[in-house]
């Protein structure tokens, strides 16, 4: 089932000027019913503009973007549109606003006109899904560390329970671990509610772990889309884009360069583990033999 | 361990409490950097990685110790100047940092505030600028450059004040790996050339990349090691929320599941080496 | 608010008029406005209209530029014309029921719209073409006699240049907001005043915050580099005028006068 179909999708910001640019050019793109999808790109490939049209907020200089079948230039249903598709945008703490935890991630929830009892039970029920305890909700937002006041900005769109969960580098300026904590949150929400979810990143690592598809994006065009495995161990494209390639795919085509075959390319880490220990262990050499320098 | 006469900042004994708060964020902080050394600094979030990135710079003051600076205390008013010059400080967020609306002026900024000779500036907005590889885009406004271009401006308007050290606080956190690429690059030229660079990271990678790395936790720091050495302490940096190198990982994970690996597997290159000598 | 060009932006370039003197450039502003308004026959308006339109052609920046920076400020002009032409009395030269468009409206609105095009077409010439930090060194230059009065012309003066740097990004800021918070079903725009007030909260706190944040850090990076409120500082580049500028402030001169001359005699 499709959930957003881009077709011939074009922006241009500042028509007429001086400054005219081309943010995004005749992208084709499907996003499907439940499915992690990750949009990859450097800065300035266009990534944050396209998002921005699947709620409503952009609307296309050419082509359609539909969500759910309807065309999002359908003025009364672009209004409606923020109820299905949540967007968390990139350092979203900056957005927090109010004196309490809870008054902050009610604020989606009262907006889409739910009652007090709703919105109480859907408070306490988001904090638990990214992992954060019920007494957090009294606390000032201010006075929380970095990691957690991230993820107390994400319930706030969490809360309004979307079908399309979007969201722009979630782990940004986060410690290995929190954004870890993140994503797998996301990732576990997906799969058990199924949603879709849109990743907007730049770091492929995250791709690799979480994502079921990758659509690589330079210069406002879409330069690949497919499965993940696919996408990622294109390393020309890649590189094109001005990306790096996951460690254990770079890794493995510097093996396969000097002559070591590999039955498949791993793109995570522990993908790559799991290789390279059968591999170790069939090739016989005594690893102990190895000596260092 | 620099010696006495390559000794560039020193921290002895320092801790910090924010004002009004009872728990110092910092405590009995030892410290030294020499010149020309390029140091990263990891730790969690909120383990005092950026009040440190002030107490060196001198914008901070410590509630007890000493931050000496080529000798001299960050706390005597009167040398307070000339250690501002020898010390920079990047931020996070390049757009809070940039005062004017073009490139070289804005580079200008420091040595203006130096009050010296218009031709002296202008040389060293020259120097500075090519130093960080900026000199086709002086007459850009600031907003219109990309985030890596913004960040070694950060770096530029502080090379114009020919500072002997530059602390970064998590200057890549916002930056695609292009820019970011550039960024490291710069700070690796920087330190060949003389300057010494202190990084803080969450990206084990780049922190990989220095000649001795710094863990911060618990108030403290718990490990100044080269990078070697800190990396392949992967129980210990995994029960700070922090990771190894993407080599360090996968090192680990290998040892995990019962090979014996040598010591020091760190970078790409260390693993491929490794690989190469067991697999061929 | 995004997809427009406001007349305070500049627009580099390697223009003769982006060349000349900021002092030089903002001297003939001020000759020039006064000219413009008091300008009387279709003679001295010619000469103002053929002085602008020649900075605007040296500006090195396309008319089709001009044209749509100016354009929401021409939709006001045009309507403050259709008024004026319909509420002037005087000789009636068509009349439908009560409207009545008479003789003098035609000629008294579009001599106005005619001067104030004039006007905007200036700012938008200085604008473009001076970095604003030339502009306000140029103001700081104009300003200094007051430093004898103990004005801090210096801080003034960059405190101006910080505000004009940080207009776009601020900007960018609250477009984000704005963005972020309608995502979440905020409203802006409907229910009453009382309502939108509070409205507004979720899009003014967080705005705010950030602004103060930024303003901290940004104090923390001046001061980094050695800035000291009250101390004296050098500039990397020294203003002079050269005989371009003595050239364009003398026919600016000579035009007012001109004007001027034409009135008393």
């Amino acid at each position: 089932m499709q959930c957003i179909e881009v077709e011939g999708l074009t922006h241009v910001y500042f028509p007429g000027m001086p400054l005219e640019t081309v943010a995004l050019r005749g992208i084709e793109l499907t996003v499907y019913d439940g499915e992690f999808i990750a949009l990859a790109g450097a800065a300035g490939s266009g990534k944050s503009t396209l998002v921005l049209h699947f709620n409503g907020l952009l609307l296309p200089t050419a082509g359609s973007v539909r969500v759910f079948g309807r065309d999002i230039t359908d003025k009364e249903y672009r209004r409606q549109l923020w109820r299905q598709v949540g967007l968390v945008f990139q350092f979203p703490e900056r957005q927090i606003f109010s004196p309490t935890v809870f008054e902050d991630i009610a604020f989606g929830p009262r907006n889409m006109g739910c009652d007090s009892l709703t919105v109480n039970k859907r408070v306490k029920e988001t904090l638990a899904l990214v992992g954060l305890p019920e007494e957090i909700q009294a606390e000032d937002p201010r006075t929380l560390s970095g990691g957690m006041l991230r993820r107390v900005a994400i319930c706030g769109v969490l809360a309004m329970r979307p079908q399309v969960l979007i969201m722009d580098e979630p782990g940004a300026g986060l410690e290995p671990a929190a954004r870890q904590l993140i994503l797998a949150s996301i990732k576990e929400i997906q799969s058990q509610q199924g949603i879709t979810v849109i990743l907007i990143t730049h770091h492929l690592e995250d791709a690799a772990v979480f994502a079921d598809r990758v659509a690589v994006l330079h210069q406002g065009e879409l330069l690949s889309v497919g499965k993940t495995g696919e996408v990622l161990s294109q390393t020309r494209i890649l590189h094109k884009a001005g990306l790096k390639a996951p460690f254990a795919v770079e890794m493995a085509e510097r093996l396969i360069e000097s002559g070591i075959k590999l039955p498949t390319i791993p793109l995570t880490i522990e993908d790559a583990a799991r290789l390279l220990h059968g591999l170790i262990k069939t090739t016989g050499v005594e690893p102990g033999g190895y000596n260092d320098g | 361990m620099p010696g006495q006469s390559n000794l560039l900042i020193e921290l002895q004994s320092v801790s910090y409490a924010y004002p009004g708060s009872k728990f110092p964020v910092l405590q009995d902080i030892c410290l030294h950097v020499g010149k020309a050394e390029f140091i990263s600094v990891i730790g969690p979030n909120g383990s005092g990685k950026s009040t440190l990135a002030r107490l060196i710079s001198g914008l901070l003051l410590p509630s007890a110790g000493r931050v000496l600076v080529d000798g001299m205390d960050t706390g005597t008013a009167e040398t307070r100047k000339e250690i501002r010059r020898r010390v920079g400080l990047v931020l996070q967020n390049p757009d809070n940092q940039l005062v004017a609306a073009v490139v070289e002026e804005d580079v200008a900024f420091g040595p203006e505030n130096l009050c010296l000779p218009p031709a002296e500036v202008r040389r060293r907005v020259e120097d500075a600028m090519n130093a960080v590889g900026l000199s086709q885009l002086r007459r850009r406004p600031p907003h219109m450059l990309s985030g890596g271009e913004k960040q070694r401006l950060a770096i530029a308007g502080l090379l114009a004040l020919c500072p002997s050290c530059v602390v970064l606080d998590e200057p890549t956190s916002m930056l695609d790996p292009m820019g970011r690429q550039e960024v490291l690059q710069v700070l690796r030229h920087l330190s060949d050339s003389g300057t010494a660079v202190i990084l803080i990271t969450h990206h084990m990678d780049e922190a990989a990349d220095a000649d001795r790395v710094w863990v911060l936790g618990k108030g403290g720091v718990l490990v100044d090691d080269e990078p070697e050495a800190v990396f392949s302490r992967v129980k210990l940096l995994h029960k700070l929320g922090l990771t190894s190198t993407s080599a360090g990982d996968l090192a680990y994970r290998l040892s995990e599941q019962g090979l014996e690996l040598p010591n020091g597997i760190v970078t790409m290159e260390d693993m491929i080496d490794y690989l190469c000598s067991v697999l061929k | 608010m995004m997809d427009n060009i406001s007349i305070g932006q500049y627009l580099p370039a390697c223009s003769m008029v982006h060349r000349l003197d900021p002092r030089a450039k903002l001297i003939c502003i001020a000759l020039e406005v006064p000219a413009v308004l008091m300008t009387f026959n279709l003679l001295s308006l010619a000469l103002v209209s053929a002085w602008t339109l020649l900075a605007v052609i040296l500006s090195g920046i396309k008319p089709r530029v001009y044209w749509h920076s100016l354009k929401p400020l021409w939709v006001l002009l045009l309507i403050s014309f259709i008024l004026q032409v319909f509420f002037t009395p005087g000789e009636p030269l068509i009349a439908v029921g009560i409207v009545t468009i008479s003789h003098e409206g035609i000629v008294h609105s579009g001599w106005l719209l005619w001067r104030i095009s004039v006007l905007l077409l200036l700012a938008a010439v200085l604008t473009f073409s001076t970095t604003p930090l030339q502009l306000t060194m140029a103001l700081e230059w104009l300003l200094s006699p007051l430093r004898r009065l103990r004005i801090p012309v210096q801080e003034l003066a960059m405190i101006i240049n910080l505000a004009l740097r940080f207009v776009p990004t601020l900007f960018d800021e609250a477009r984000l907001l704005l963005l972020a918070q309608r995502s979440r079903g905020a409203d802006f725009t409907s229910g009453s005043i009382k309502e939108r007030v509070n409205r507004l909260v979720p899009f003014m706190v967080p705005l705010l915050t950030n602004i103060f944040s930024r303003a901290d850090e940004l104090a923390q990076a001046m001061e980094i580099r050695c800035y000291q409120v009250g101390a004296i500082r050098s500039r990397m580049r020294v203003l002079r005028f050269e005989s371009a500028d003595y050239a364009v402030l003398l026919v600016s001169l000579a035009i007012l006068v001109t004007v001027v001359a034409m009135i008393i005699f």
